[in-house]
């Protein structure tokens, strides 16, 4: 089964039709004070192959928007309640609970923070992934089991027909990791949304599980929606990045250009806040006050509480998303007449 | 079948200024709320009941024996014709003194050696639970039978038993909250700083174990009142002339044949007390479950 | 110059009370020796499993080494009494990773503050709530907060009433473990910063254990890499930086997610050869590297490393020569 492989490094030319379309969704979560707004507002688009990350501190909306597209917030208090989600030109956000769950795996998988718990321990891995590949791509279980091991291996797990019937209990972090890839990949997804995949990992095993996935993306041309909070795992492994602060985004655009010239404060501060290597003794530039929660957001420019660059017209309204320079797309009334620093 | 992993079902919601959770929740509960001043009520009565009781609790008049309620005797008389509605009211007294004492014994055996048991561990613990394993090993009625029959019947003599009978159930919570406690960061916090161990269980093991300690007392009121009455009802705790609302139910049952009345009385102010204490206990563990915080 | 603190074959294991070899836990510690120096700051940088949160509890003696020494200005911790070992506590003094847990949910942030001084001081109740709130002042928290509990504060402010705690004894040496780890991005420079002019301002020492390379690589004078259990590599912190000896160092170093673009088309050696699960650490005899390592030798599957210097860093690594004699 192959599929057309597109090299990850050329970013595809815009086509008509984006693989994933997120326009202005706006998500609420039921309180006991009343609906809260977490999301609101978001839009964004990933074409096929390409990998976008969505950058964003806690309580910025990023996991409840990749909730929101895959469609698991019936779990839980939180409904869309506004906007729409389009993969491959299909609307999600009315699809039934049957349908979606029939895409889930074959169209669109996710794989989470926490690897061990995102597997069922009461059974063994492989068999979690030969579910998976017999649900959807319609295997018999001798079939779905080879097909299990095919993708253990593929996912570097070394003697991978022997580990097969082990348990979650008896893998490392990384290595249930890399469980979670396969049982996500194994029914060759299109879009693959990763929830902060390596922040509970090791920095040598992120470095590895990252090149995986580079090297699976490679291989079966998906597109990858990847939520961090980790700047550095964005320039490394990501074409495009949104960055989003309470609820909207921020800051859209090309790794390589939102890093070396930002267009929001927001984003620059994340930039000036991190330690450079080998640059000992200075302060660190912070941000001051702090994230605000949903539910009691600022007036006007979210942000403007914080930002060394606020004027009165930050107060008053908040500023569009709005494409100001090639590709760029930012939210701020001052992007134009600031120039600020990235890195390097 | 997507795994479901870590769903964000849970929000940062905007902190209000509550300045107790437990009581304010608490608060919202009316049935527990019911139940605690019905309680309340109780102890009132009981701390005044000789000011309250508008006859001589034991003055018997044979001639007026086991009569329906009337008005000279609200809730009528006992088989010794004295007048039941003060006789509750006395006993009363008398049944929540006996739980007071009862339970009191139960938590000061149980709580502090459970406390010190959970945290330290290893041998103490070694012993202190093989002990309690043992205790709790002898069926309750009878080992507080065994004890009277050691001390002599009488109320204060049975409440003992009672509350030797009840402890294991403390030892066992407060080692298990005290466990789970110890575990705590904040525990290793305090130790580096350099707490003693009494002052680490003093102060912050024990103000963060209350909660199910609590719950469990409450619901503690009523099983002493139950195994009181039961051991009244078999002659073994409050002895005549006294009565508590136990030996008021035995009373009724002997003359159950010539009257069907005088049992109700003492029978109802069981089960409603009974009833009040679980249900305020269950409204105080939903309010101190709840109070965990929201956060992501 | 005496060592503030010094440390010598810190040797620790958990649990198994087997008599059998095989149910013999694995130390977790296997013979650390460190010291830090006043006013320093010393990293301790390593992966899970790297046990260097174990041996920052095992400096201020919150869990007692199996084997080895702990001196503080060259008295022995073990050979204290209880009133020494009280007064080492008001010297030496720990952050936790977890702002959420670390303090007493039912104590009021004050109080938990003020403890520390009615443990260590004879202030009276007065003296003692005016200082926390100067301590509170300090950390860039409102004074006003004093009868707040955790539960109303965010991490970043229960962290900063932490470092209040830590410093309320005017210490000479704070062990931070991971105290940022938990942090939201935008909080942590704002923490570190503070600890950072507390620093400079008290000439306190930190013991700085973290998993972020960038993070010690950026505030630490001296610092040690662990593995599994031993000191790898341990040096001046721009040295260790710059020219890592030892190979595991390399690979954490080029493991680091790198944001210029620059750097990274310089970086010297590839990222991960193979995206591959690694073979797992030996825990026989030799050097627990050995089976990750590109470099590995013959010696190193045989004989544990000891520690030797290279190019001004003390390194574990036989790819360098021993500077004992062949007795050894």
């Amino acid at each position: 089964m192959t599929r057309p492989v597109e090299l990850r490094h050329e970013a595809p030319a815009p086509t008509p039709q984006p693989l994933l379309a997120v326009e202005d969704l706006r998500v609420s979560f039921g309180t006991d004070v009343g609906p809260v707004t977490v999301v609101d507002g978001v839009t964004f688009s990933i074409q096929p192959g390409e990998t976008l990350a969505l950058v964003g501190e806690s309580g910025s909306g990023k996991s409840v928007t990749a909730m929101a597209i895959i469609g698991l917030l019936r779990h839980s208090n939180g409904r869309i309640t506004g906007g729409s989600v389009r993969f491959d030109g299909r609307e999600l956000t009315t699809l039934p609970e049957k349908q979606l769950r029939t895409m889930r795996g074959s169209s669109i998988s996710m794989i989470f923070q926490e690897p061990r718990r995102s597997l069922d321990p009461a059974f063994s891995v492989g068999s979690q992934i030969a579910e998976v590949a017999a649900r959807h791509l319609d295997l018999s279980r001798r079939d779905a089991r080879r097909r299990a091991i095919e993708m253990l291996d593929r996912v570097g797990i070394p003697a991978a027909a022997q580990r097969f019937g082990d348990y979650p209990h008896e893998f490392s972090g990384g290595m249930c990791q890399r469980v979670m890839l396969a049982m996500a990949l194994v029914a060759n997804p299109r879009l693959l949304i990763a929830d902060e995949p390596t922040t509970a990992l090791d920095v040598t095993v992120q470095a590895r599980v990252l090149r995986l996935l580079g090297d699976l993306q490679q291989e079966m041309g998906l597109s990858i929606l990847l939520i961090t909070h980790d700047l550095g795992v964005v320039a490394e492994t990501c074409d495009r990045v949104a960055v989003m602060y309470a609820g909207q985004i921020v800051e859209e655009a090309a790794a390589e250009t939102l890093l070396r010239s930002p267009r929001h404060p927001y984003s620059e501060g994340l930039l000036a806040s991190l330690p450079q290597f080998l640059d000992p003794g200075q302060r660190l530039v912070a941000i001051s006050g702090s994230v605000p929660i949903p539910g009691s957001w600022p007036q006007g420019c979210r942000f403007h509480p914080r930002c060394d660059y606020a004027v009165d017209a930050c107060r008053e309204a908040i500023p569009e998303l709005a494409l100001k320079v090639d590709g760029h797309h930012d939210r701020c009334f001052r992007a134009d007449e600031l120039s600020l620093p990235g890195v390097s | 079948m997507t795994a479901i992993g870590d769903i964000p079902t849970k929000l940062p919601v905007p902190r209000r200024p509550e300045r107790s959770g437990v009581v304010f929740r608490l608060r919202r509960d009316r049935i527990a709320m019911v139940c605690l001043f019905l309680l309340v009520f109780l102890i009132v009565v009981a701390l005044f009941a000789h000011l309250i009781a508008p006859q001589n609790p034991n003055a018997q008049a044979l001639t007026n024996r086991l009569e329906g309620p009337s008005g000279k005797h609200w809730l009528g008389t006992d088989n010794f014709g004295r007048d039941l509605f003060s006789r509750m009211i006395v006993a009363c007294r008398v049944t929540l003194l006996a739980v007071a004492e009862g339970l009191g014994i139960a938590v000061v055996i149980g709580i502090p050696t459970g406390l010190i048991s959970g945290y330290l561990g290893r041998a103490t613990d070694a012993i202190a639970s093989r002990v309690t394993d043992g205790l709790m090993a002898i069926p309750p009625l009878i080992f507080a039978i065994a004890i009277i029959g050691m001390l002599g019947p009488g109320l204060s003599k049975a409440m003992i038993a009672v509350g030797v009978v009840l402890s294991p159930r403390f030892f066992r919570l407060a080692r298990a909250a005290s466990q789970s406690v110890a575990q705590d960061p904040y525990i290793e916090a305090v130790r580096a700083d350099g707490c003693s161990v009494f002052r680490v269980l003093w102060r912050h093991v024990l103000p963060n174990s209350s909660g199910p300690l609590l719950v469990q007392t409450t619901l503690g009121i009523g099983e002493v009142i139950i195994a009181e009455a039961s051991l009244s009802f078999l002659g073994l705790g409050v002895q005549a002339p006294d009565a508590s609302w136990g030996s008021m139910i035995r009373d009724g049952f002997d003359v159950l044949n010539e009257s069907a009345w005088s049992i109700f009385p003492p029978t109802i102010a069981v089960v409603v007390t009974i009833a009040a204490s679980f249900m305020l206990g269950d409204g105080l563990r939903d309010a101190i479950g709840r109070k965990q915080r929201v956060r992501e | 110059m005496t060592a503030l603190l010094e440390a010598q074959d810190l040797v620790k294991s958990f649990g198994g009370t087997g008599r059998r070899r095989a149910d013999r836990s694995p130390q977790v510690v296997k013979g650390v020796s460190i010291s830090v120096a006043k006013g320093e700051i010393l990293g301790i940088v390593g992966e899970t499993g790297a046990g260097k949160s174990t041996v920052g509890r095992m400096l201020i003696r919150l869990i007692e080494p199996d084997q080895g020494t702990v001196r503080f200005l060259g008295e022995d911790l073990a050979s204290m009494d209880r009133h020494e070992l009280r007064r080492f506590r008001a010297r030496a003094r720990m952050i936790f990773q977890d702002p959420f847990s670390s303090l007493d949910p039912m104590m009021a942030i004050g109080n938990s503050v003020a403890e520390s001084l009615l443990l260590h001081t004879d202030l009276s109740s007065e003296k003692r709530q005016e200082r926390v709130e100067d301590l509170l002042e300090r950390v860039g928290l409102n004074a006003r907060y004093y009868a707040r509990h955790p539960h109303e504060f965010s991490g970043g402010q229960l962290q900063r009433v932490a470092v209040a705690r830590a410093i309320a004894t005017n210490p000479d040496l704070v062990v931070c473990d991971e105290p940022v780890a938990a942090l939201d991005m935008s909080i942590r420079a704002q923490v570190i910063n503070l600890l950072l002019s507390l620093q400079s301002e008290l000439g306190m020492a930190y013991v700085f254990i973290s998993h972020d390379l960038s993070l010690v690589g950026h505030i630490a004078h001296r610092t040690a890499v662990m593995y599994r259990g031993a000191i790898v590599e341990q040096g001046q912190t721009e040295q260790v930086f710059k020219d890592p000896q030892h190979p595991y160092t390399r690979e954490l170093l080029n493991s680091v997610p790198l944001l210029d673009a620059q750097l990274r088309a310089a970086r010297s050696s590839s990222r991960p050869e193979s995206a591959r699960v690694p073979a797992p650490p030996d825990e026989g005899t030799g050097c627990s590297y050995v089976g990750r390592c590109p470099l590995a030798l013959p010696l190193c599957t045989q004989q544990v490393p000891q520690m030797r210097t290279s190019h001004g860093a003390e390194v574990a690594c036989h790819l360098y020569p021993s500077n004992k004699t062949a007795t050894s």
